[in-house]
């Protein structure tokens, strides 16, 4: 099953952010959809490496959530450019999903 | 073990090596290293363990990307080593088309050292062969 409106993707992306929400590094998510696709765009404080394997383990949980649906999380570390703009890495019409209540 | 299993298997571990090369790279004359380009390859080398496997056990050559990644994560032999997946796939994926994504050293190394031997171990482990 492809998760391809843009009202499924936002449900990925808020049950992604409930999921990381409790992780200090996390800073900010967006949910785009590409073909059959839902991505997740999750910016962290520039850290080390270690970090990425727990954001990526959260994305293989939210397939009780959503059988069947392909997810793909980019995890953006400002640590690993030599200049970084979010704008730049995000792919046009990703929408931002709050990771935390304001 | 089918031909084509141990091809893969062949492949991905000289991937491996490769990559363990690039990571040791700072004589080359490129500035900063290309130590990303350490994860590119070492991604590669899980691709051709994740093949190894399901051609094994399944005659399944995924057509994409995607469909090999969807496999690591609805088999449950390789779900344990997903997470190591995604992140090598992430990065080298980042690493081939992001114009300023540079990966330090130690970030390649710890890669090496723990996601890509992950995904080796699984795969090895599921098809009963020694590394």
């Amino acid at each position: 099953m492809a998760v391809k409106d843009e009202v499924t993707a936002r449900e990925v992306g808020h049950r992604y952010a409930e999921l990381v929400c409790d992780e200090p590094i996390a800073q900010r998510l967006w949910v785009s959809t590409r073909r059959d696709r839902t991505e997740l765009w999750l910016v962290i404080e520039p850290s080390g490496i270690e970090p990425h394997l727990r954001f990526h383990e959260a994305t293989a949980s939210l397939l009780d959530s959503f059988p069947g649906a392909y997810i793909e999380l980019h995890v953006l570390n400002p640590r690993h450019y030599t200049r970084f703009d979010v704008v730049e890495e995000l792919p046009p019409g990703a929408q931002e999903i709050p990771l935390r209540p304001s | 073990m089918d031909p084509k299993t141990s091809a893969h298997l062949e492949t991905a571990a000289r991937n491996r090596d490769i990559a363990a090369l690039v990571a040791q790279s700072s004589s080359l004359d490129v500035q900063p290293p290309p130590f990303e380009w350490a994860v590119v390859v070492a991604f590669y080398s899980a691709v051709h363990y994740v093949n190894a496997y399901l051609w094994e056990k399944q005659r399944y050559e995924p057509p994409d990307h995607g469909a090999r990644r969807n496999a690591v994560l609805r088999i449950a032999e390789l779900r344990v080593a997903d997470s190591a997946y995604a992140n090598l796939r992430d990065l080298a994926h980042r690493a081939r088309y992001r114009p300023r994504f540079r990966l330090p050293r130690a970030d390649a190394e710890h890669v090496l050292r723990a996601d890509l031997p992950l995904v080796e171990r699984t795969v090895l482990g599921a098809l009963n062969a020694s590394p």
